[in-house]
């Protein structure tokens, strides 16, 4: 890593040297030299990257402040890093890069690359898809490339009704948008043929109630948070191929000897592997103060089930991206990569309400509370939870705000990675946004037993790792405001972790009990909750 | 106690780090290293070491020193106490290797606990484990030559093991022949509750909180030993007689 990152600063010096010194060179080495650092749109499908980019910021970020001459970030590295597309697997070292610069070892240099990784990542996934303009060209309007049906595929147009159809994901774009109208809801049918381009959220209880059912979130106009979850090709292709997209299938007899186990992101094969994302977004309404600040998608909103007799509504609406998650599994880590990004504006952190030092307005706080908001992170009223047809996506206590603070305040070191990336974003909507955290496994011995061995049998991963399949996260706890809202905290088992709490997933298979001697039945999921939703 | 089974190792506190060259032993074994290291009461003298004091976590040496004393104490490899611990060839010291900051680092507390508890005596207790640094044989003698080390020293593998602290005044009161008066102990932290090392070696897990697979309880429970298994307890038992 560091012979190469020299090689290239040493071309990079002397590609500098010559156009300083004057010397007569070709106008083509001229002409590569800016081509060099010219950013370049990205291909509208994912490609992943498997070479070296170690993140080229020099010293230590876990500080107060960031180090000197780490900002403007130069031109070239900006070409590289947002041209980069997304890493095939992660590349991270506990030896620092450069260590005379005091950038610190061991964990905490491990978290700096994965936190460099996820930045990478939220920067390919969000760039635009129409692989004619870069992400510094990104209006908040602009249809970025995880938004595309090529590239990710919504979990409710897979886990279809047993009476329906299979799903499929043809390659070429009329079978694509053939598939999707015929997974349009009849509630929504009409308003889709005026717009097909529109985004479809299905809502079911997941889409507003939080996990272990802990309750909605309430913006501060007094609508409910939507959450939406999505797969990419490599998921889809490993779900149909085993039959894991129904009940039926994954419950089979053929399924019951089956250790799930999606393919791994390589970087020796250049594969992107698995990729799963948990979105959250926003209703703007006409009354959202700063709606220019978030990334928002024209969508139609079907509201979720409730009384058979009532109608769903469908909604059309401009949604605002408040939280993303993006997970990665990847050969040397196949627990997965857990990125967090959230919308800069949506909670203050414990440190800064303590200190009353707000930066508001805030999408799930209010600054102006005296006695009459309800406690902090306190859950809306059970009564209330159900979304009502009749209110379509306002809650029903008409004065209920979230008011969320966030329990875990950002490292310096990730504070000084968002300001980093924020520079090179100005003035695009995506300098809102703001990395928490990077969830990885973190104990080198237990994650690479055997997952990184190209002649390990099917399945790869060992599943048999006990007594901790999770191969101690770092960090430890880890939780989106939006997403984890009511999981906040480091109370073991109880808050939200990432790897933690989805080691528990499984899916309908049969026979995890009483296997005989020497047969392993083990009905996970590989750390995905989706097989659950399977009908 | 020279019959002690602590005496017939070798070489243990290095060979800790060589998790390749895992020892046979079974998980009874390890337990009954576990009440061995409790329990020995062998008196040997501390060669001439002058005993430190003000240790501190932050502390590499220190550091070491105290994961070389557990390891010696609880049988159970150093890259078990501190899972990001690696070998820097280079270094030729034990006391110069990094002992890594994992993200729970229980390590840390536990020395911060018996730092707080007992100064000296857990200076005395490092300082033998410097001294003695090739041998958890010699560590083990050295420790039991005095009730003051001997007793924190039960102490810090009950912590090791059940993530609670045991006084050693208490465990010495109950150490007369036919005491076994129930002795208080309190946990040390909610992650301490977690990380007992006895859950990792019977492959159970505490109430209230578990990281074991759905399903787990209807497999057989792995070897400890067993090299060829797919667990990680081939990082376990080196250490053990």
């Amino acid at each position: 890593m560091r012979d190469n990152r020299l090689l290239a600063a040493q071309l990079t010096t002397a590609l500098g040297l010559i156009v300083l010194c004057g010397m007569s060179t070709p106008t083509s080495a001229q002409t590569a030299a800016a081509g060099a650092s010219e950013i370049k749109p990205l291909p509208p499908i994912f490609k992943c990257n498997a070479n070296l980019l170690p993140d080229p910021f020099k010293g230590k970020l876990a500080g107060p402040d960031i180090p000197t001459g780490i900002l403007p970030v130069s031109d070239q590295d900006k070409a590289n890093i947002l041209n980069s597309d997304l890493p095939c697997q992660e590349r991270v070292s506990p030896n620092p890069v450069n260590a005379d610069a005091g950038e610190a070892e061991g964990l905490e240099n491990l978290q700096r690359g994965f936190d460099f990784y996820s930045w990478r990542t939220f920067v390919a996934m969000n760039s635009p898809a129409d692989g004619k303009t870069t992400i510094l060209q990104s209006q908040p309007d602009t249809p970025t490339r995880w938004e595309s049906m090529d590239n990710f595929k919504q979990l409710l147009d897979v886990m279809l009704p047993t009476k329906m159809q299979p799903p499929k994901w043809p390659t070429d774009k009329a079978a694509m948008e053939a598939e999707r109208d015929r997974l349009i809801p009849a509630e929504c049918a009409v308003l889709h043929k005026q717009m097909p381009e529109r985004m479809v959220v299905k809502m079911i209880e997941e889409s507003f109630n939080e996990p272990f059912k802990t309750g909605p979130l309430i913006d501060q106009q007094g609508r409910y948070a939507i959450f939406d979850i999505l797969m990419n090709r490599q998921m889809f292709d490993y779900i149909m191929k085993n039959h894991l997209n129904s009940k039926p299938g994954q419950s089979s007899a053929a399924n019951a000897g089956l250790a799930v186990d999606f393919p791994p992101g390589q970087n020796a094969d250049a594969t992107l592997g698995a990729f799963m994302l948990k979105v959250s977004w926003k209703i703007l309404g006409p009354d959202e103060p700063k709606p220019e600040t978030f990334h928002k998608v024209k969508a139609l909103v079907l509201m979720p089930p409730g009384d058979p007799k009532v109608k769903r509504p469908c909604l059309p609406e401009t949604l605002g991206l408040i939280g993303f998650h993006a997970v990665h599994k990847t050969a040397s880590r196949p627990q997965w990569i857990w990125t967090s990004f959230e919308h800069a504006k949506n909670v203050p952190d414990k440190d800064e309400v303590a200190a009353k030092k707000f930066d508001g307005p805030y999408n799930f706080f209010s600054v102006n509370c005296k006695d009459d908001c309800p406690e902090a992170n306190a859950t809306p009223p059970r009564e209330f939870w159900q979304p009502d047809p009749a209110l379509q996506l306002k809650f029903k206590d008409a004065k209920f705000r979230s008011q969320i603070v966030r329990e875990t305040p950002l490292t310096d070191a990730a504070k000084n990675m968002n300001k980093i990336f924020h520079s090179m974003l100005k003035g695009t909507v995506w300098e809102n946004y703001m990395l928490l955290s990077t969830q990885w496994p973190s104990v080198f011995g237990c994650t690479s037993l055997r997952s990184q061995s190209s002649e390990a049998p099917v399945p790869k991963t060992d599943f048999m790792k006990q007594p901790d399949m999770t191969c101690s996260p770092a960090p430890t706890f880890f939780a989106n405001s939006t997403l984890e809202t009511y999981s906040q905290g480091d109370i073991p088992l109880a808050s939200s972790s990432c790897i933690a709490c989805h080691g528990n997933a499984v899916g309908f298979q049969t026979g995890a009990s009483n296997p005989k001697r020497g047969e392993v039945h083990l009905n996970q999921s590989d750390f995905t909750f989706m097989l659950e939703k399977a009908q | 106690m020279s019959t002690s089974r602590h005496y017939e190792r070798n070489q243990v506190a290095s060979g800790a780090m060589d998790h390749e060259q895992a020892g046979e032993v079974s998980r009874r074994a390890v337990l009954a290293g576990t009440v061995a290291a409790t329990a020995a009461a062998a008196v040997l003298p501390v060669a001439g070491s002058a005993y430190a004091q003000g240790v501190d976590p932050s502390s590499k040496p220190d550091m070491m020193a105290f994961l070389l004393l557990s390891a010696a104490l609880t049988g159970v490899h150093v890259i078990t106490l501190a899972p990001e611990f690696s070998i820097d060839p280079k270094k030729t010291d034990i006391l110069d290797q990094d002992p890594g900051v994992d993200p729970i680092n229980v390590k840390n507390d536990y020395f911060k606990w018996l730092n707080a508890h007992d100064a000296a005596t857990f200076g005395k207790l490092l300082q033998i484990a410097k001294d003695h640094r090739q041998s958890a044989a010699e560590i083990i003698a050295a420790v039991n030559a005095g009730d003051d080390t001997k007793f924190l020293a039960r102490s810090i593998a009950l912590l090791w093991y059940l993530g609670s602290w045991y006084k050693p005044a208490d465990l010495q009161k109950n150490s007369a022949p036919g005491k076994r008066a129930l002795i208080d102990s309190q946990v040390v932290s909610a992650k301490a509750y977690t990380q007992g090392l006895v859950w990792q070696i019977v492959q159970a897990h505490p109430m209230g909180y578990s990281n074991l697979q759905f399903g787990y309880w209807s497999r057989e429970p792995v070897d400890p030993n067993d090299q060829n298994s797919r667990s990680d307890f081939g990082f376990i038992t080196q250490t053990i007689p």
